[in-house]
């Protein structure tokens, strides 16, 4: 049975920070990459790495419709069984309780600006992560062979980390300085 | 797509704060609402409290609102590229949308209103753009056609993006 919109939907289906939850070969080449830079003395934070799609359908359609899509015309997640379109006493649709209902699904989740419906995040293959080092940084690559970096900055921004990611299939999005994904997106 | 970015710009009266010089160029910063608290982040060195701070909302019109800073803050999120200070933002008149980044000004120079634009006069018209990549946004300061000031504020939520690489770029 269907579950009426609200923001009791909020707390389903939370973004991972856990390493644990990407796909395929993507986490293998995180952790190494990681345990290479933890190696070196670098500090890795981690925000985000596999985000539900059902949380992106979710935050997706609730921004639509409390911006005025119709409920009705909202397609249908499996597993996700909620009713977009809320009832009135007499049992008909209630409009303006369907767009309350998903303000306030988008207040709790925060949103500012358009969610998008799919992301290398929903597919488990982006990572979002701060890193920081003092110094230089000497860093096994995945042959094992040691780099030195000593350009700047000493972060997630360097070129010469970038490069080194890349080698171990960790591609940096140039747009976001947290994100990291299997090519670059 | 609705954007509510800030702008903000220290006009600093004679009987408030520290007086910048005339001759000063524009300091500029974000400031973002997260519920009832507004973190406004400044690159060092900090600015005296209540300096007051003209605000520009990046939402279409853009519009103008004024605060003042309050106190330095240690529990503003580090969502900020590049890394800033935090402080304490209190609102004087106007308002900021929950959850939307912003941007701040330092300048003698006041902004004013064009056409739904904010103008800021800093050696020719500097306007304000803000744009959405993937899990964050990028607010902007030109000069015509040249980027005088990037910053990033990261969302941590995938987003509908829409930015050029001029205005995304590092």
């Amino acid at each position: 049975m269907s579950k009426p919109a609200g923001k009791d939907w909020v707390g389903r289906f939370p973004t991972s920070k856990s390493v644990s939850d990407l796909k395929g070969s993507f986490q293998g080449s995180v952790k190494k990459f990681i345990a290479a830079l933890t190696k070196a003395g670098a500090t890795v934070a981690i925000s985000a790495t596999y985000r539900p799609p059902e949380r992106a359908y979710l935050m997706h359609w609730s921004y639509k419709i409390a911006k005025g899509q119709d409920p009705a015309k909202v397609p249908s997640m499996s597993g996700v069984d909620i009713d977009w379109v809320l009832k009135d006493k007499a049992g008909k649709p209630d409009a303006a309780a369907s767009k309350k209902a998903a303000q306030e699904m988008v207040a709790a989740y925060g949103i500012a600006y358009a969610p998008a419906l799919k992301s290398r995040h929903t597919e488990g293959s982006a990572i979002d992560m701060t890193i920081a080092w003092s110094g230089t940084l000497t860093i096994d690559g995945p042959d094992g062979k040691p780099v030195s970096i000593t350009s700047s900055p000493r972060d997630g921004g360097n070129k010469d980390l970038q490069d080194l990611g890349a080698r171990y299939g960790v591609v940096k999005l140039k747009s976001d300085p947290p994100h990291w994904s299997t090519d670059g997106h | 797509m609705r954007l509510w970015l800030m702008v903000g710009m220290l006009s600093v009266p004679a009987a408030v704060g520290h007086a910048v010089s005339a001759k000063a160029d524009p300091i500029l910063g974000v400031a973002v609402k997260h519920g009832s608290r507004i973190c406004l982040y400044l690159p060092a060195p900090a600015p005296p409290q209540r300096t007051k701070v003209t605000l520009v909302t990046m939402d279409t019109p853009q519009t103008l609102a004024y605060a003042e800073i309050s106190r330095k803050a240690t529990d503003c999120p580090d969502t900020i590229t590049p890394h800033m200070v935090g402080f304490a933002l209190k609102f004087l008149s106007g308002e900021l949308a929950d959850n939307a980044a912003a941007v701040t000004i330092i300048s003698p120079a006041q902004a004013k209103i064009d056409d739904g634009h904010a103008v800021l006069p800093w050696n020719g018209a500097v306007t304000f753009r803000s744009c959405i990549s993937a899990d964050g946004v990028h607010l902007s300061a030109w000069r015509g056609s040249k980027r005088l000031w990037h910053a990033y504020d990261y969302i941590g939520q995938d987003l509908e993006a829409d930015c050029t690489d001029a205005e995304s770029k590092p």
